[in-house]
């Protein structure tokens, strides 16, 4: 039997384990250096800048076979273009740079027809009457540079409502291409202004978003004061002074029924829902001390949120329900608070901006707070943030501008004013970025608009 | 016994410390000073990398290009039966990122139409000789507009050089061969370079600005470029938050807009295509809203 070398064994063992080891070592020189040369790193670029400028989109006619068909074509995409125009978001393009009839468009668009005129969306159409006298409108939304289609919808309706088809239709597109849920199926109510100022009749009146549809719901016997629109129903609350006793009232508008929430023995001022409908809070003083309040429209109980010596009045809530804002003249002038929603819940003054800052309205997407500034004698509407931060003035009339609503998807608001001391008051949009300052045309004077949610 | 083990593992020892110092990229000091060299490159480069009779004969090429006009578009395809559009109650379909000239296209697209497929096909301007008839340009409009300045600084200097007598038919091929004669280099893109593609982007950026939390979004796409600089390919590198979020939705199309309306990125360096050819491109408007 042959003898075991033990010092042979040794060797081989020690070089394999040197070779070994200097392998090693090679293969992780290579990966350092393959992990540390630049050139097999991606390129990276940082945009930082951007345009912010309206988004160049065509709206055609919808196609229509029968001439009553072609009429009603022209006409939504007449009132979709406005829509989208209005919003400062979209210009629509001229209609007689189209090189494609509607009749085409019923097929996949030529997309290079567009591009050569700088559509970045296209929109076609089509409209059909049916025999139970219903019509049927389709439409797709297309994205010309990268030739997708992007949304398609197909719609019935009676023929007298197609204009909320047409609101249906432009919320679809602005939803699809902002992110932001549209809201031009909606409506605004508001205080219609007639007669010279010592016998001011007012009334309260309502109409479409687009000025459209406008109808009286009082007869201008009584006062009105302060609208606003339920978030969850098609109902609205104002004051009306009823043998020149202040009463809160709720509206319905799809029955037209009217209901006294109650008869307030003291100065009853702002208002306004809950997020969920469920409660209404006001100011009242039922001492002389004006304070915030809020009623339980089930049990109809009234709570007092804050007991401050000072005025407190204009609660808004935030979209949660858990706190509301608030002005107060605790500081010396009238400034924004915001408080946890309960009573005596813990307090915060958050504007500190020039001048006096009051009637604050949270907005419905939570994330800015729409507010009155008075400085140097002149009203301005301006927004903040929920804690105080990024203030700032985003309306200006010649002379005043108060009283902002929030459109319901928290990106245009509407308020009212006058452009000099004496001239007629009016209603007057802006988007948050202050931009797109639009007047509302309204049959008569108006003031202290308020938006409704998006109808059911 | 243990001389041979000894010398081969100083031989070792030696091959990787010559292999470690001999390899440009393994320390830090190397790349810094490369920094500089791209420094230098930046003073003496004016717009692009390019050897000056190629960047003079492409040069050329833009200008004559964006000046001519648009032969008329060629008439309307005949309306085929499978592309009529079909309505459902609510159809949405996918944002395909995939560009119509690229090659591989998604099965959905191909589905929708290849009739699109076939109109949306952008002429490359390089490989058209400027004499000849161009074919109609998707993109010849927009470019026509906002490279006009571009084109007015860039014009005169030029115009006074004397074009180079021998030059091949086909710019892009000229650019190429240039480019293959240089070594690969691994210098990075310059700040010039870098400022050269964003400009080119984000001119075309028309971001969703009153979106909530736009100002603390940030988006990330890839692109892949064709030697030319022509977008081949660009996609959005979060697609979960694309399909949950409508605002990040919103953003990441604007970015994915503004690189297809750019469509081609001019002025780019040949001999760096390995750089430029596949990009992440950051958008983070918080600038903007400082």
């Amino acid at each position: 039997m042959r003898r075991i070398n033990v010092r042979y064994i040794y060797r081989v063992m020690k070089r394999g384990i040197l070779q070994y080891a200097s392998g090693a070592m090679s293969f992780l020189l290579c990966l350092g250096f393959l992990l540390v040369n630049p050139s097999n790193a991606v390129t990276e670029v940082e945009i930082t800048r951007g345009v912010v400028e309206p988004l160049p989109i065509a709206v055609t006619q919808f196609y229509g076979v029968a001439s009553d068909e072609v009429d009603l074509g022209v006409n939504l995409s007449d009132v979709i273009r406005h829509n989208l125009e209005r919003s400062g978001l979209f210009r629509a393009l001229d209609s007689a740079a189209f090189q494609q009839t509607p009749e085409e468009l019923q097929l996949t668009p030529r997309f290079i027809d567009w591009r050569q005129i700088n559509a970045q969306f296209l929109v076609v159409g089509k409209v059909k009457f049916q025999e139970d006298g219903q019509v049927r409108v389709e439409f797709r939304l297309w994205d010309v540079f990268a030739g997708e289609h992007l949304v398609g919808l197909s719609l019935s309706t009676p023929q007298k409502n197609w204009r909320r088809i047409a609101h249906l239709v432009s919320d679809q597109i602005y939803e699809r291409v902002t992110g932001e849920t549209g809201y031009f199926d909606t409506r605004v109510v508001y205080i219609a202004e007639s007669g010279p100022p010592d016998k001011r009749v007012k009334r309260l009146a309502l109409m479409d978003q687009d000025g459209e549809n406008h109808r009286f719901l009082t007869d201008g016997k009584y006062l009105v004061l302060t609208p606003r629109f339920s978030p969850t129903l098609q109902e609205i609350t104002y004051l009306s002074y009823f043998q020149e006793k202040p009463r809160v009232y709720i509206y319905n508008i799809d029955t037209g029924k009217q209901e006294v929430l109650g008869d307030f023995p003291t100065m009853t001022i702002a208002p306004r829902f809950s997020p969920d409908g469920k409660k209404v809070i006001m100011s009242m003083a039922p001492n002389g001390n004006s304070d915030i309040y809020v009623m339980d429209l089930g049990t109809r109980i009234v709570e007092k949120l804050t007991s401050n010596p000072a005025i407190e009045t204009a609660p808004s809530y935030s979209p949660d329900g858990t706190q509301i804002a608030f002005e107060s003249d605790r500081s010396g002038g009238q400034q924004i608070y915001v408080m946890d929603a309960i009573p005596g819940g813990k307090e915060a003054r958050i504007s500190w901006g020039d001048g006096r800052n009051g009637t604050p309205v949270w907005s419905p997407r939570g994330d800015w707070i729409a507010f009155t500034n008075i400085y140097k004698n002149q009203f301005t509407i301006g927004v903040m943030r929920p804690d105080g931060k990024d203030s700032r003035r985003i309306a200006k009339l010649g002379f005043l501008a108060e009283g902002p609503t929030w459109a319901p998807n928290g990106r245009v608001l509407m308020f009212f004013g006058q452009e000099r001391p004496g001239a007629d008051v009016k209603l007057y949009s802006v988007d948050i970025l202050g931009t797109n300052q639009r007047q509302i045309i309204t049959p008569m004077e108006a003031s202290d608009p308020a938006w409704s949610p998006l109808i059911p | 016994m243990g001389g041979p083990v000894v010398i081969s593992a100083i031989v070792h020892g030696l091959a990787m410390v010559l292999l470690y110092i001999g390899l440009p990229h393994l320390s830090r000091e190397e790349q810094v000073r490369e920094q500089v060299v791209v420094v230098e490159l930046v003073a003496v480069d004016e717009n692009r990398n390019l050897p000056n009779e190629v960047a003079q004969k492409t040069r050329d090429t833009d200008i004559e290009d964006v000046r001519s006009e648009l032969p008329p578009p060629p008439p309307p395809p005949p309306p085929t039966s499978s592309s009529t559009a079909n309505l459902s109650e609510k159809v949405s379909a996918p944002l395909n990122m995939q560009l119509p000239p690229s090659k591989p296209v998604s099965a959905a697209a191909q589905r929708q139409e290849t009739e699109v497929i076939k109109e949306t096909i952008v002429p490359d301007y390089v490989k058209t000789p400027v004499d000849k008839p161009l074919r109609p340009d998707p993109f010849a409009s927009v470019l026509k507009s906002i490279e006009d300045l571009e084109i007015n600084r860039e014009q005169s200097p030029d115009k006074e050089k004397p074009e180079p007598k021998k030059l091949a038919q086909d710019p892009l091929e000229q650019v190429l061969a240039m480019a293959d004669k240089e070594t690969k280099s691994n210098i990075p893109l310059s700040m010039t370079e870098l400022d050269n593609i964003r400009y080119q982007i984000q001119r075309n950026w028309n971001l969703p600005a009153g979106g909530r939390n736009v100002h603390n979004m940030q988006v990330a796409l890839r692109i892949k470029l064709g030697p030319d600089g022509q977008v081949l390919d660009v996609s959005v590198l979060d697609n979960r938050q694309m399909a949950k979020d409508p605002f990040f939705r919103a953003m990441a199309e604007s970015a994915v807009r503004a690189v297809l309306k750019t469509g081609q990125i001019k002025n780019l360096s040949p001999s760096k295509y390995h750089l430029w050819r596949d990009m992440k491109i950051n958008f983070d408007p918080k600038e903007m809203f400082g």
